[in-house]
């Protein structure tokens, strides 16, 4: 039996990928908690900045009015927030 | 600000001798993976030399190196970042006594580690209202060998730091470099990140408190976070540095792809590889090889790395170079040159071989 990944799992997945595109320096094997500070990890701000350009332009999110305070904090902080906008949309298409 | 007619007529460097990073690990002075991690191998040290003599030797090259006269010069800016000597002095005078003379305007100009780059903001205009002046001399120098900072403890995102002293001479005439574009962005809303925690009032020099820039950007954020602006800051920072370095090569009239080199602050690896990929550059086009070998040496970066570039033969006529860089305020700074000519200036290059 196969069981299919949820879309939290793929976002999460996806979120990443794209850290590792922008974290030129990620030390090598480093583990990568889901739920750690993203700071903690050793991302500093400004490659902070560029996973948040390249995840609000993937996931088509406006940060200037998307966010709420504590959000952006961790890869599954961001991976609720993308897939809570995901649910969000669908409910005001269906409304 | 367009500034084509301006020359860089003439440049000098000061940097004194070369304490390896492995050597501070082995001190205990640093974490071995976060030196790892930066990618610094080294900064400058002065020792017990203070910054208004470093700034003297590089004025004095850099003077020669114009084929102007201490009488030619008719403003000299001062920068520095950290202290640079006894309180109510200024170190401006001191280079007037030993170098320029007395008939100029000498101020010390305090814009952090963007000094230079507003030091020939107010050049270029000075030079043109006053046309029987020959050149202006802008310095910048630091010694962070001092007590109440620590050199290898300078807060996330900043580089080692180094001591050294670079000069520039500005002129109407001619030069070895055409200064095409000077541009300046501020997010005042980021402010706060570089006193975050600490009283306005009294001023935390007089009170013998140490400057951790790391402690108050901590603390910036997590303020930040919990009142939900953080991601505005980093968004902001990324947009105003974009848009600064946009706007300069626009005005230059430059394209990204025809830029050779980025002068840049030292920053650490990460650091600056994700800064000059936010403004569309490798960290190999970018003068970082050579910034990694002396720490962030104030508002002295960008003029010791032009200095090495030039001196080195790794620019040559017709290359175009974009310096820029950010500092508390939060400002950020963007300029375009165009290297004219460097023969005068081969194997002039400062030897780390201190005083």
């Amino acid at each position: 039996m196969v069981i299919g990944r949820t879309e939290f799992e793929h976002v999460l997945a996806r979120l990443e990928t794209l850290l590792n595109e922008v974290w030129d320096q990620r030390p090598a094997g480093a583990a990568m908690s889901a739920t750690a500070p993203l700071v903690s990890l050793g991302v500093d701000s400004l490659t902070l900045a560029l996973l948040l350009e390249k995840v609000g332009k993937e996931f088509e999110i406006d940060w200037t009015t998307d966010t709420s305070p504590g959000e952006v904090i961790s890869l599954r902080s961001l991976a609720d927030l993308v897939v809570r906008r995901n649910v969000g949309g669908a409910a005001d298409a269906e409304a | 600000m367009r500034t084509s007619g301006t020359y860089l007529a003439g440049i000098g460097a000061f940097r004194p001798k070369m304490e390896s990073v492995g050597a501070a690990v082995r001190q205990g002075l640093v974490p071995k993976d976060a030196a790892d991690a930066s990618g610094i191998t080294s900064v400058t040290v002065a020792g017990d030399v203070s910054p208004a003599e470093i700034a003297l030797i590089a004025a004095q090259q850099a003077l020669k190196s114009s084929g102007l006269s201490a009488d030619d010069i008719g403003l000299l800016l001062y920068t520095g970042v950290w202290h640079q000597g006894p309180d109510g002095w200024g170190p401006q005078y001191y280079l007037q006594r030993h170098l320029l003379g007395d008939d100029l305007l000498a101020v010390e100009l305090r814009h952090g580690c963007n000094g230079t780059f507003s030091a020939l903001e107010l050049a270029v205009p000075y030079l043109r209202c006053a046309p029987h002046v020959g050149g202006a001399l802008i310095t910048a120098g630091d010694n962070f060998g001092t007590p109440l900072i620590d050199r290898w403890n300078p807060g996330e995102g900043l580089a080692y730091l180094g001591d050294g002293a670079g000069a520039v001479v500005l002129s109407t005439s001619s030069g070895f470099a055409e200064l095409l574009s000077l541009c300046t962005t501020t997010f005042s809303g980021m402010e706060e990140v570089h006193r975050a925690g600490e009283p306005l009032f009294p001023p935390g020099a007089t009170t013998g408190t140490f400057l951790d820039y790391g402690a108050r950007a901590a603390r910036f954020q997590q303020k930040a976070t919990e009142d939900g602006s953080w991601v505005q800051c980093l968004l902001g920072h990324q947009k105003h540095n974009v848009e600064c370095v946009g706007q300069a090569l626009d005005e230059a009239g430059v394209d990204a792809r025809d830029i050779k080199t980025v002068v840049i602050h030292s920053m650490p690896r990460q650091a600056a590889a994700s800064y000059l990929k936010i403004l569309g550059f490798s960290l190999e086009r970018s003068t970082w090889e050579f910034s990694r070998t002396t720490g962030h040496l104030g508002a002295g970066d960008h003029l010791a790395a032009l200095d090495h570039l030039v001196s080195t033969g790794k620019v040559g006529p017709g290359d175009n170079l974009l310096l820029c860089g950010s500092s508390p305020g939060v400002t950020y700074k963007a300029a375009v040159i165009r290297i004219l000519d460097t023969a005068a200036f081969r194997n002039q290059e400062a030897r780390p071989d201190g005083l």
